[in-house]
């Protein structure tokens, strides 16, 4: 089948537990400690969100067994604002940086990008190892912020400052927020040395025959995240530089002068609060799309495996994502139409915003195209990607009414926003991550996970994600703004009560399906149905190679590619797949 | 740990033969169902469910409630087509035994018609948006607007009226005086400087009190961190930035009291942070001027 | 697809890795000249290592930019500063460096290995006496009263030029390696390579001074 050269000399294996699985410099190890990491930063995120979700359909109501559990979040049973606040707080910063921007890309990438190659391991291995322990240490760091004097920080996961940038301007903006930079930081630092191994890996190991065109979308997929993260993590650090010099070495780069906070005249002055939100945004737009990126080549990938044919209008995918990649720069303003930034500046940033809509649809166009005649296999992550492009469009088509300025002008900062960004980037990615969890189980484990709890686990999730957040959008609609810790303060957000108890309840079932996953994933580590080498029976590289494959991936040969990534159906030939390996006779 | 177990087990030698997932039929039915039930139900929400815009009483609103239609409507299109689609693909194409699929790699030439239209109809959007935008916000406030400022502080709204003489008196930070809130306090919340003859008839108020169908100019500002004004009922919200004045304006149609709340996070009691706007007839307004302007 | 695999001529490293090729019929084959030996090295290809340096150097001046457009948002530069003499002392410390780092750089190619080792302590030392000029930089502006939180344009002075410093000790790090690795211990190409990375590496703090210097000092 393959035709393989290359005799390789074999790498000195380490021979010790920590030297195997602890600090380890396999690529795959690697790519499964950002896994887990990812899974404990999934679970933490979750449980947070369920106390966020009690707090809001019954404000009033008391829970004594939690005060037990979270003594100083509590009082008399009711759940404090500021510790509503600090569970927002802590939630988003988890989701977007510790699972989001882990699982995706470092986690999956780390281990499938250099297998999908064709390569032996990452360019730089040691620096692989360093980017896993600074992302980890920087997960501890954000965790210590829960138990320190003061608690978490209650500024939301977008810290805007003055409330961020002074000490006493709440509980938790104390050591908390000092904490959550620190870990920031760590994690830009993480972050950019992921994304030179991920480049450099791509663009020098690639095997013989494996063209950039011939490339997996996935492998595009973390290849253009990793361009996005170099330019936008160094700007976040500087933001957060900046802030912990304004909140410990009395700088005042985002103070205005005469800001006077708990009654205590704020020293210092001259600063802007905006520029937080300029530097804040040009990276947290980008951010968003560094989450989207690999997930949608993960789906294009899933999608023609199952669909048993080729990706439809691969060079469009991948122009697509360049494009969105390079524009993502470009629109950092559509989150600040109503900061206090020029309103001219808001024209340019609008019509940017919904120009990149466009090569967004035309990645949808194309998911539809690859399926249509089609013979598509209803395995759990076929559901699972079909579900991300429910869920994509869904989100995305709420972009555009937030991309108008004047209706931006209703729904910033409302549960609209919530809804946009939970069903077009939130839970989209997290469907993109069981597609792959589901699709790789059987090559990184060696067992295949069961296909009926899979089937319901997927049922459940799609069917709570939607019940979840489209009455946040019909909230958002209603004017009900977010970050409230209660409704009883308004009289136009009573009635929307109901809708909060329906959200709960709803978010508490769909948490409980996620049970069904953990529960399928251990039960199939251990019992799972064996997997062989090719249990999809699909073509790209990672197929070729043992299961779970051995250090070095190939088996002391490398392979040679002598096709396109995604040949299914291939008129004339054999089988319904071609093999990247098999050579074209 | 799991893992240093799992890397131990031992592969099947062989690779296990495809079994295609059982019941593709039903499975493709109930996906196909669920994508069109889920997009209709969605869709049937946001047309008619109870939950819409409140009422409102600016005058700029209708313009953009139609531009809310407007954009509902063509992302509403859009929306159902997609599911549309991707519910008649998961149905139509499910795999059946011993058929291949059709080796089709892409089609350029729709690709470009496609998204040719969809450029065309997104920034057709982002232009008569901007225009909605254009009218309300980069434009002054016509001259005799009542000019009003609104001063925000951890989880209180301040109004301040200029008084008879239609200026401002100086205010000082330094002379903050939260305790003291009453309309006629001096120096009051928002530190009035008492030395200041211009701020001698200036009124400062908890409430936003503007008078029915007259351009309201109001200054947002902040003592502390930013927050946000925000009135469901003007369809309006603007940051209000420490460190900075910005201008909006706006003109109320209907006489009434609408709560205005923060929409920028702006601490613990973000939540709490409510004030009243009262819309009073012409009459009404010149009379409680003249109540709260003695002092 | 893909399915013409025209060999490619040269057998040179390429120096972009790779590189895209947008030709219509899937581009780049990789059955180029380079399949024949790289890919089985365990240890990184040589041009990772530049390609590697080139990528930090266009995040690190990402980093750069970021903080210049604070800089100016801040409009600290209409704030007062003063611009002390010793400034002269360190850049030209900085410039006789580039110039040594150049000459290692030549003497390596030309294998005088003596040669070599003396111009990249000569460059060490001269990063060093910067560092050091840039701590006496400090302590003038302190003299002055420019402590870091005087104003706007002090305290983005102390970050640039420490933010500055410290990527400078990361290149001291490198040399200080390069200098310091048995020749016998690695591959002719790959010390040249790591060389030239670190040269380029120092080029560029180089280049970044003198943008620095005209930013922070001269830029009223
Ligand atoms: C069709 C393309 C899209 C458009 C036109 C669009 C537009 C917008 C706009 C205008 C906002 C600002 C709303 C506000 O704060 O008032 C926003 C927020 C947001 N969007 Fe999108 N978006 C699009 C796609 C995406 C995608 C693909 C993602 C993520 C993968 C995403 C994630 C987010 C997030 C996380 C926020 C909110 C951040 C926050 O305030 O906490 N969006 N979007
Ligand atoms: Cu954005
Ligand atoms: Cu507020």
């Amino acid at each position: 089948m393959s035709e393989e050269i290359q005799a390789l000399p074999q790498i000195k294996k380490p021979a010790t537990f920590i030297g195997k699985y602890v600090f380890s410099r396999d690529h795959k190890i690697i790519g499964l400690q950002y896994f887990f990491l990812a899974l404990a930063a999934a679970l933490a995120g979750t449980l947070m969100s369920l106390l966020i979700r009690l707090r809001l359909a019954w404000p009033q109501e008391r829970w004594p067994l939690l005060e037990m559990i979270f003594p100083n979040g509590f009082s008399d049973g009711l759940m404090k604002p500021e510790f509503y606040l600090a569970m927002v707080t802590m939630h988003g910063t988890m989701m977007v940086f510790m699972v989001l921007s882990v699982a995706p890309q470092s986690a999956f990438g780390n281990y499938f990008l250099p297998i999908q190659i064709g390569a032996r391991e990452m360019v730089f291995p040691r620096l692989n190892m360093l980017s896993f322990w600074l992302t980890f240490a920087s997960f501890v760091v954000l965790i210590a912020a829960l138990f320190v004097a003061g608690g978490a920080p209650i500024g939301g996961w977008t810290f805007y400052p003055p409330l961020s940038a002074i000490a006493s301007a709440g509980p938790g903006q104390g050591a908390g927020a000092d904490l959550w930079l620190v870990s920031i930081g760590v994690f830009c630092l993480a972050a950019f040395l992921g994304s030179i191994n991920f480049i450099v890996t791509t663009l020098t190991r690639r095997t013989k025959g494996m063209s950039l065109m011939r490339m997996p979308l996935t492998c595009w997929g973390w290849f253009t995240t990793a361009c996005i993260s170099l330019l936008a993590f160094p700007v976040l650090l500087v933001a957060g530089l900046l802030l912990f010099l304004d909140r410990n070495f009395g700088m005042s780069f985002f103070k205005p002068a005469g800001l006077v906070v708990t009654g205590q005249v704020i020293e210092g002055g001259g600063g802007s609060p905006l520029l937080w939100q300029h530097l804040f945004w040009f990276f947290g737009h980008p951010e968003v799309y560094l989450v989207i990126i690999p997930v949608m080549g993960v789906i294009s990938h899933v999608m023609a495996t199952f669909a048993r044919k080729p990706v439809f209008g691969h060079r469009a995918m991948v122009t697509a994502m360049l494009a969105i990649g390079a524009l993502g720069f470009l629109i950092w303003g559509h989150h600040m139409f109503v900061s206090g930034m020029n309103p001219r500046l808001g024209l340019a940033f609008s019509v940017l915003t919904l120009v990149i809509g466009v090569p967004s649809a035309v990645k949808t166009f194309n998911w539809l195209g690859t399926l249509w005649g089609a013979r598509i296999r209803f395995t759990t992550p076929m559901l699972f990607a079909i579900g991300f492009v429910s869920l994509f469009v869904s989100g995305g088509v709420t972009g555009l009414v937030l991309g108008q300025m004047a209706l931006d002008m209703v729904f910033h900062d409302t549960y609209f926003v919530t809804g946009h960004f939970h069903m077009v980037m939130g839970v989209a990615a997290v469907f993109g991550i069981f597609a792959a969890t589901y699709y790789w189980f059987p090559k990184m484990f060696g067992r295949m996970m069961n296909e009926t709890m899979g089937k319901l686990h997927f049922w459940l999730t799609f069917a709570g994600v939607y019940a979840i957040f489209v009455p946040f959008h019909l909230l958002g609609i209603a004017g009900h703004p977010r970050r409230y810790a209660d409704t009883l303060w308004f009289d136009f957000l009573k009635p929307l009560e109901p809708l909060h108890i329906f959200i709960t309840i709803a978010a508490f079932v769909t948490a409980a399906a996620q049970l069904i996953f953990a529960g399928n994933f251990l039960l199939s580590l251990r019992k799972g149905a064996r997997a062989g080498d090719n249990p999809w029976e699909a073509t790209t590289l990672e197929w070729t190679v043992a299961t779970p494959p051995p250090m070095e991936n190939f088996a002391g040969r490398l392979p040679v590619v002598h096709r396109g990534p995604y040949e299914y159906s291939t008129p004339g030939a054999a089988k319904d797949y071609s093999m990247q390996t098999e050579s074209l006779d | 740990m799991k893992i240093c177990e799992l890397k131990l087990v031992i592969h099947s030698p062989l690779p296990t033969p495809h079994s295609p997932p059982p019941l593709p039929t039903l499975m493709s039915r109930l996906l196909a169902i669920a994508i069109w039930l889920t997009a209709i139900v969605t869709a049937g929400l946001f047309a008619w469910s109870k939950w819409r815009l409140p009422e409102s009483v600016a005058a700029h609103s209708a313009m953009i409630d139609h531009q809310f239609k407007i954009t509902l409507a063509v992302i509403g299109v859009g929306f159902l087509l997609a599911h549309a689609a991707l519910g008649y693909v998961v149905w139509r194409y499910r795999a059946k035994d011993g058929e291949r699929a059709s080796p089709s790699q892409g089609n350029a030439r729709v690709e470009f018609i496609l998204a040719g239209c969809v450029a065309v109809v997104f920034i057709a959007l982002a232009i008569t948006g901007q225009r909605v935008w254009a009218r309300l916000r980069l434009n002054q406030a016509p001259p005799g607007a009542v000019q009003i400022e609104a001063v925000a502080q951890q989880f209180v709204w301040n109004f301040r009226y200029p008084g008879p003489d239609g200026k401002f008196g100086r205010t000082d930070p330094r002379l903050y005086r939260d305790a003291d809130n009453s309309i006629g306090a001096r120096p009051g919340p928002l530190g009035l400087d008492p030395n200041d003859p211009l701020g001698k008839d200036d009124i400062v108020t908890p409430t936003l009190v503007a008078p029915a169908n007259r351009p309201i100019s109001l200054s947002l500002l902040s003592k502390d961190v930013i927050h946000d004004f925000y009135v469901p009922a003007l369809r309006m919200k603007q940051d209000a930035v420490p460190g900075m004045k910005i201008n909006i304006h706006f003109t109320a149609t209907r006489e009434g009291r609408y709560e205005i709340a923060c929409a920028e996070l702006c601490g613990q009691f973000h939540h709490q942070m409510r004030a009243y706007l009262d819309v009073k007839s012409p009459r009404d307004y010149e009379e409680w001027l003249k109540k709260n302007g003695k002092q | 697809m893909a399915t013409t695999l025209t060999p490619k001529q040269t057998d040179a490293p390429s120096t972009d890795g790779g590189g895209f090729d947008d030709v219509g019929d899937g581009g780049y084959g990789g059955d180029d000249g380079r399949g024949g030996g790289w890919s089985n090295e365990l240890t990184p290809p040589p041009e990772g290592y530049s390609l590697a340096i080139r990528l930090t150097i266009v995040s690190i001046t990402m980093l750069f930019l970021a903080l210049t457009s604070a800089y100016i948002f801040n409009r600290a530069r209409l704030q007062p500063l003063v611009t002390p003499r010793v400034l002269w002392v360190s850049t030209s410390f900085i410039l006789a460096s580039g110039v040594t780092m150049e000459l290692a750089r030549r003497a390596l190619r030309r294998r005088l290995e003596d040669r070599f080792r003396l111009w990249i302590s000569a460059t060490m030392l001269l990063g060093l006496c910067f560092l050091g000029a840039q701590i006496v930089l400090w302590k003038r502006l302190v003299a002055s009263g420019f402590y870091v939180n005087k104003n706007h344009h002090s305290g983005y002075a102390y970050i640039f030029t420490g933010l500055h410093g410290a990527h400078l000790i990361g290149g001291l790090i490198a040399l200080a390696y390069v200098m310091a690795r048995r020749p016998a211990s690695w591959t002719a190409v790959r010390r040249r390579v790591s060389v030239d990375a670190t040269a380029l590496y120092w080029h560029f703090l180089d280049g970044l001074w003198i943008y620095l210097l005209i930013l922070i000092f001269y830029w009223r």
